[in-house]
């Protein structure tokens, strides 16, 4: 928050002595001490770097000033309290201060410190000269030697002892700067000024027997010269020397605290810091002109000062020992407060001034006179006056004035004797009546040809007369029970009337008046006329501005542009700005730039409230007003608004309302850039301008998020939460107390980067899975789809194989039996040779039997044809069906079938088929050849595969045996064994029997 | 003795062919013959019930009424008639609807007119023919599944005894009813008995399946 302003008026002591001129402007001092945030309230020095901080360095460390906060500064070299003393800007705007460890550098653009010369001391007393033409900067320090520095490397040039300079160890300097020939001109606690010439490297000494304090330069070749009680003006050129002012010191005081410092302010004044104030010497009428003694509520209390500095915009600065740092705004608005005095009441009722004079009647205090420049003159007691309180003074002729009292009283007042003539019997025998109103009048209006018009109740009265000794007054017109408050006289010469209803107005003695017609009826106040020959009707409640055709312009009241409603007097002056009195304070308009101006006591008014017929503008063009405290005058062209435009500079960042942590300092950072869920930012700012930091403005507004600027008034803080992803730039622009807008803007371009969700290679890197993943899936389907159709042709190729070996097997069987059938049959329709009857029935008989078998065959192709898969079971069943059937033929022989099929394989249709013609060609061997009486069968079924014997208890065979009859038969079955991915095992064992075993691989 | 048969098929050849080698033989008298189920069923109509046939040779594949249906339906009017199934191809599946609707038993068409007749005297004098081990293999599979929807009436008359189990299951091992009748130590005639008892239980078990499905679907 603001540092909390405390003005304190400070009464001005006068300085003995010749020619002193009585100062006549009441200097307002802004404070600031611990309170408010300063480090400690003994200053050693205050300085302004380029981007226009104010560092000021106290007894307990450095700190940093924007015109609210004092803000530590902690990254010094020695630690915060190493702060000893001196403290300098220069030329570039970096600051240079002195402290324990030797000196350091503030560097604006980097915002760092550079360590320039290391060297411990306890003194004080080191002085940073200042810059010589070439950019080096000199010091002092007088255990170490002067110091050459090069202000851009920060290196230093040379260093050397002060041998030859008169200065010794001893020696204490007291001040130093640098000269525009390249001159240090130093004072220090012998006799004398020393002077360094660079150029030449030689010093010099002058002013042997003069105690020098301080040196300052007055202009390029004019040296002022502090000594303990003196000033003196020293030329350089011929080295004369003047003795030119007194300042008063105590003798008992160590000579060098008379003067501690030196300052130049904005008007090449020098303000001379000594522990009994400050003395200002004016550089024009070289004298001293003020004294400031004392920045405390007791007057007789002095202040030490320190050091005086003046700031960017003309403000000086006062830093005093043990009672903090002052602020002598800059004021560019001349206001004269006149003097006035402390017992009785200041209430200002009526101004009249001449070329001479300034005449104010007061309420119930008489009347003061001062002359034209600001001094009290006499006083007119006010029971030398027919009523007490003076209400208007108008004059008639140059010395004799009409004056209008409580009680309707009108009075002659002759400002040469100062006797007043009572006009009551004058009143008594021209307006008869009584009055009624209790509320008295305020106006004399003058005018041209008559003496003026006075109000009485609603009567309006002219006062002629052919001198001040014979008055005349006329009534001339009533108002109907309308009570007169103000007239005007424009200049086509309209008389204007305001009662507390309306306004009227007539243009010539004879006329009819005319009936203003305002929108509400209300109290007038004050009519006035522009420039541009509109009328301006001040009223309780705002003021209404008509034009010449009586049309009504403008209304201006506290929604429209006014400070306050209650208008007391408005005057137009030369340059066409009206200016308007109120209850808080003075407002100006200015027509160019259709706007008002505000000012209050912070301007430098003696009061904010004003009063009724308290006005004059003199011949001159200076205005008087008066209010509760007093008058003020001015020449309106004297009253200035502030011309220095802010720099607005960014104080403070908080991220998520935490100090942001950056490299670099708050006003150098352009750009940030922060991820999605840091996006809570706040702004502080300042305009860094002094003159009445409570008064600047501020705007702002976050490119991106608001449309337009936001007006904050002079809050100086922006936040701004749940900033959504993107681009942004926060700006922001400052005005100075006087609402004169700095059209230089700081941004800071935000950045706030989306979740990586919301980034657009996220988003895209999506699509992208998106639109693989229906790739994929498309894809899939497809070959899912090509691969179905693929199997669909892999089925049909699987099914046509198994047709082709199917029809094969046919061939193979069925096709082997009817040609063997066929060439039987042949063989008995052609006989080769006779056969007999038996021979031919047996023959038959067989073939009868081998008919049959082909139907057997064939229905053994068929039944595997006609299934997709075929069971152990099913097998197994089919296989008992042939031996069973084959058991008929040889019905000797038994059967053992042994079947353990629990895991019941499938086999498809040409397995099971070749398989069934393996046994059958093995049992049909068994049953034919080996003369066995049993026959064993046995199928077992393990681990998905199928195991099959068949044995009998006969012969057996040797392999040259089977060779000789059947060997095509064993070949067959281990043809179709390999067919079917199986091994065929036969053990023929000769005299035990045969095993075939055939077995899935 | 004449047995008076009925033959259906719907081939003319074949029922030609059967009935010279059938007329031939001495001993099996035709009463008629039908081209299918429908054609048989509305032939049956017109014989007195003390004149019908023993047995009737059935095909199976025939148009308009097949011979399982045709075997169904008859054996729910006239339970006197056996049925012998005639088939080209040994299609088990087929041939065991075809007993559980009431047949008692198959034959090859190609088979010789001994093998016929032999057929055609085992059913009508021993109520049954052999069972081939696949058709034995079913009956038991059939007739030991335990239903839990069964009452113990329909147990009582379903399922095997422990002889007939045992006969079943030595068909299914291919042996013979002589080698079964060996084996368990009794006569071959009593193994006859029983496998056509086991016919009987097959019957049964397809008229409760029918009522089943009839009180289902609330026919009944």
């Amino acid at each position: 928050m603001p540092g909390i302003l405390r003005t304190i008026f400070i009464l001005l002591c006068f300085l003995t002595g010749a020619a002193g001129l009585w100062g006549q402007d009441a200097m307002h001092f802004d404070s600031y001490g611990v309170d408010d945030g300063l480090l400690q309230s003994t200053i050693w020095g205050i300085a302004q770097d380029r981007n226009g901080f104010l560092w000021i360095s106290t007894s307990d460390g450095m700190c940093k000033f924007d015109g609210y906060d004092f803000v530590p500064c902690d990254n010094v070299p020695g630690g915060r309290k190493s702060i000893s003393g001196w403290i300098s800007s220069d030329s570039k705007g970096n600051i240079w201060f002195k402290h324990y460890l030797g000196l350091s550098k503030y560097d604006v653009t980097s915002d760092t410190i550079v360590k320039i010369f290391q060297y411990q001391t306890r003194r004080s007393d080191d002085v940073v000269f200042g810059e010589d033409s070439k950019g080096n900067m000199w010091a002092g320090l007088v255990e170490a030697g002067m110091l050459k520095i090069d202000n851009t490397s920060n290196k230093i040039i040379r260093t050397f002892p002060f041998n030859d300079s008169f200065i010794t160890p001893s020696s204490r300097l007291n001040s130093g700067f640098v000269d525009k020939k390249d001159r240090i001109w130093i004072t220090q606690s012998r006799k004398g000024l020393v002077c360094y010439d660079i150029p030449s490297g030689k010093f010099r000494k002058y002013l042997d027997t003069i105690t020098t304090l301080s040196v300052t330069a007055l202009n390029d070749s004019v040296l002022l010269v502090g000594s303990t009680n003196q000033l003196y003006l020293f030329n350089t050129c011929n080295f004369h020397i003047f003795f030119i002012d007194q300042i008063n010191m105590p003798t008992d005081l160590k000579m060098h605290e008379a003067i501690v410092s030196t300052c130049k302010d904005m008007h090449n004044n020098i303000w001379l810091c000594t522990v009994r104030g400050v003395y200002i010497f004016d550089a024009q009428k070289l004298r001293i002109t003020s004294h400031i003694a004392s920045f405390s509520d007791d007057v007789r209390n002095y202040s030490k000062i320190q050091n005086a500095f003046c700031d960017q915009s003309g403000n000086m600065w006062i830093g005093t020992d043990g009672d903090g740092l002052k602020k002598l705004p800059n004021n560019t608005k001349k206001f004269h407060n006149y003097p006035h005095r402390t017992e009785g009441g200041n209430m200002v009722k009526a101004i009249d001034a001449d070329s001479s004079n300034v005449y104010v009647g007061y309420f119930d205090n008489g009347i003061d006179v001062y002359d034209r420049s600001g001094r009290r003159v006499r006083h007119i007691d006010k029971r030398r006056l027919p009523g007490l309180s003076v209400y208007a003074l108008s004059d008639i002729d140059g010395t004799n004035k009409l004056m209008l009292l409580d009680r309707e009283r009108l009075a002659i007042f002759n400002s040469k004797t100062d006797v007043v003539t009572d006009l009551q019997k004058v009143m008594e025998r021209d307006i008869p009546g009584e009055v009624h109103e209790k509320e008295n009048h305020t106006f004399i209006v003058r005018s041209r040809k008559h003496f003026g018009y006075v109000g009485r109740d609603d009567r309006l009265i002219r006062i002629d007369g052919s001198s001040a000794g014979n008055i005349r007054l006329t009534e001339v017109h009533t108002f109907n029970n309308e009570l007169l408050r103000c007239a005007f006289i424009s200049s086509s010469g309209r008389l204007y009337v305001g009662t507390t209803l309306d306004f009227y107005y007539q243009d010539n003695e004879e006329g009819s008046w005319i009936k203003g017609q305002l929108p509400a009826a209300t109290w007038v106040k004050n009519i006035a006329e522009d420039k541009e020959g509109n009328i301006w009707v001040g009223t309780i409640e705002g003021i209404f501005v008509y034009g010449p055709d009586q049309k009504l312009l403008q209304y201006f009241n506290e929604k429209n542009q006014l400070k306050n409603n209650f208008i007391y007097e408005m005057a137009c002056d030369d340059k066409g700005r009206m200016w308007i009195s109120h209850n808080k304070g003075l407002s100006v308009y200015e027509p160019r730039s259709k706007s008002f101006h505000h000012y209050t006591k912070e301007d430098g008014l003696p009061s904010n409230e004003f009063n009724t017929g308290a006005f004059f503008k003199a011949a001159d063009g200076e205005f008087f007003f008066g209010g509760i405290n007093g008058i003020v005058s001015f020449y309106p062209d004297e009253i200035i608004n502030n011309p220095v435009l802010p720099t607005v500079q960014i104080t403070k960042i908080k991220l998520l309302d935490e100090p942001l942590q950056a490299d670099s300092a708050f006003w150098q950072i352009n750009a940030l850039a922060f991820p999605y869920n840091k996006n809570i930012l706040s702004f502080e700012f300042s305009a860094l301008e002094f003159t009445n930091s409570n008064r600047n403005q501020y705007a702002y507004m976050m490119e991106g998020i608001d449309p337009e600027w936001i007006q904050s008034g002079n809050k100086r803080f922006a936040r701004y939460s749940n900033m959504p992803p993107g681009h942004y730039a926060f700006k922001v622009k400052a005005s100075n107390n006087d609402g004169v807008w700095s059209p230089k803007e700081k941004t800071i371009y935000i950045t706030i980067t989306p979740p990586y969700w919301q980034q657009s290679w996220f988003v895209a890197l999506y699509l992208l899975a998106g639109v693989s993943l229906v790739a994929a899936i498309v894809f899939l389907f497809q070959r899912a789809r090509f691969k179905k159709k693929l199997r669909a042709i892999e089925l049909q190729q699987k099914i046509q194989n198994e047709r082709e070996r199917i029809s094969r097997d046919l061939h193979d069987s069925v096709g082997a039996q009817l040609s063997l059938i066929s060439n039987n049959i042949e063989w008995i329709a052609y006989p080769l040779k006779e056969f007999t009857e038996t021979e031919r029935a047996e023959k038959l008989k067989s073939l009868n039997q081998k008919s049959r078998e082909v139907i057997s065959t064939l229905r053994e192709s068929i039944w595997a044809l006609n299934k997709e898969a075929i069971t152990m079971e099913e097998f197994s069943d089919k296989l008992k069906s042939f031996i069973q059937k084959q058991l008929q033929l040889y019905t000797h022989i038994k059967l053992q079938y042994k079947e353990d099929i629990s895991q019941n394989l499938v086999l498809g249709p040409n397995e099971a088929l070749n398989l069934f013609r393996i046994c059958q060609e093995g049992i049909s061997n068994s049953l034919k050849y080996s003369d066995a009486s049993i026959l064993q069968v046995a199928i077992t079924t393990t681990e998905g595969k199928y195991r099959v014997a068949i044995s009998d208890n006969g012969k057996g065979f040797t392999m040259s045996d089977r060779n000789a009859l059947e060997g095509h038969g064993l070949d067959n079955m281990k043809h179709r064994a390999g067919e079917i991915d199986s091994t065929l095992e036969i053990i023929p064992v000769v005299g035990t029997g045969t095993t075939f075993i055939i077995s899935k691989n | 003795m004449s047995y008076q048969i009925a033959i259906v098929d719907d081939s003319r050849q074949q029922l030609q062919s059967l009935k010279e080698k059938l007329n031939y033989a001495g001993e099996i008298t035709i009463l008629f013959t039908a081209s299918n189920g429908a054609d048989y069923l509305d032939q049956l109509k017109k014989w007195d019930r003390s004149n019908l046939p023993l047995v009737v040779l059935m095909d199976i594949d025939m148009p308009v009424m097949d011979g399982i249906e045709a075997v169904r339906n008859a054996t729910t009017i006239y339970d006197s008639i056996a049925y012998i199934m005639l088939t080209v191809f040994d299609d088990d599946e087929k041939l065991f609807s075809a007993i559980q609707a009431g047949a008692s038993g198959y034959l090859l068409k190609e088979d010789g007119i001994g093998s016929l007749i032999e057929s055609i005297k085992e059913v009508i004098e021993k109520e049954g023919a052999p069972m081939s081990p696949s058709i034995a293999r079913k009956a038991l599979k059939l007739l030991t599944t335990a239903n839990i929807n069964t009452s113990p009436i329909e147990k009582a008359t379903n399922t095997l005894s422990e002889r007939e189990m045992e006969i079943l299951k030595g068909l299914v091992d291919g042996l013979d009813f002589r080698q079964i009748a060996a084996e368990l130590f009794i006569s071959s005639n009593t193994v006859r008995k029983h496998i056509s008892n086991i016919y009987t239980k097959l019957h049964v078990t397809s008229k409760v399946q029918a009522v089943k499905i009839a009180m289902k679907n609330k026919w009944v």
